[in-house]
């Protein structure tokens, strides 16, 4: 019996571009959710906490910036800039002058924030925004009273 | 042919593991306020994540919790590491009537450093 002549098989190939086409649209996706992500700030404070009994008492200067639920700032019965400004521009200038008074008297400018239970944290946080701006560091919550 | 494709599995591997270590340390997706003071921090070591969303609810991680269990969790932290801060991730329409409840919380249990996260505007 005549043998048929062996035919010859293709060398198996990997079919590389649909691979690489998967692979790319793999790589964008990873590349585009890694990047989407905003990046987040601090802004950091401390909690009043326990006083040294055995230190001197120096008594600090403090202002109490009240925050109703409306966005309305009040200092000293004065209010300070519209509830919806972008910036407290006024209290930060009040601010400023507070801070400018303390440093002449060689005392810490401290702020409390006595906020009413319904304001939104991101009136709280414009007003840290300006105690930032007037250079005051030294900014405490009012938490333990019932405001 | 075949080094460009070395350099795109190499790629895809690199974003692939980023991906997956973001998952990680996952957190819930929160509207935080703006503020133009803030500052991205150079470390991000010894803090205590804690969420709040708009209802007030407490998360960490992504875990829902109530104040009291949130309370003991910073507690056993700070046992463990002292100078542990406490980061606050409330959203912007969160009432400051439950931001109020954990800095308490915090305050009580001698967790005084805290931080508020933010996103920076221009």
């Amino acid at each position: 019996m005549a043998r048929l002549p062996k035919k010859k098989q293709p060398e198996p190939t990997m079919p590389l571009a649909p691979m690489i086409d998967c692979v790319f649209l793999l790589l964008i996706y990873f590349m585009v959710s890694a990047t989407l992500e905003r990046q987040e700030a601090d802004i950091v404070f401390e909690l009043p906490g326990v006083i040294e009994q055995d230190s001197p008492m120096e008594m600090p200067d403090e202002q109490i910036i009240e925050v109703y639920g409306n966005g309305q700032v009040i200092v000293n019965d004065y209010s300070y800039d519209e509830p919806n400004a972008v910036h407290f521009v006024e209290l930060a200038a009040m601010l400023s002058r507070f801070k400018a008074a303390s440093d002449a008297n060689k005392i810490d400018a401290i702020i409390t924030i006595a906020p009413m239970d319904d304001v939104r944290h991101e009136v709280i946080i414009k007003v840290m925004d300006a105690c930032n701006r007037a250079g005051i560091t030294m900014v405490n919550f009012a938490i333990s009273e019932e405001a | 042919m075949a080094p460009m494709i070395d350099m795109v599995f190499l790629l895809l591997v690199f974003f692939m593991c980023v991906s997956v270590l973001a998952q990680a340390d996952k957190t819930i997706e929160l509207a935080l306020p703006e503020s133009s003071e803030s500052e991205v921090a150079d470390s991000f070591s010894n803090r205590g994540k804690i969420s709040l969303d708009v209802e007030g609810n407490i998360f960490i991680s992504a875990q829902i919790l109530t104040l009291r269990e949130m309370q003991n969790k910073i507690k056993e932290a700070i046992k463990m590491n002292p100078g542990l801060k406490i980061q606050i991730r409330a959203d912007k329409e969160t009432r400051y009537e439950k931001i109020k409840e954990v800095l308490k919380a915090c305050a009580e249990v001698g967790a005084y450093e805290v931080i508020f996260s933010t996103y920076q505007s221009k």
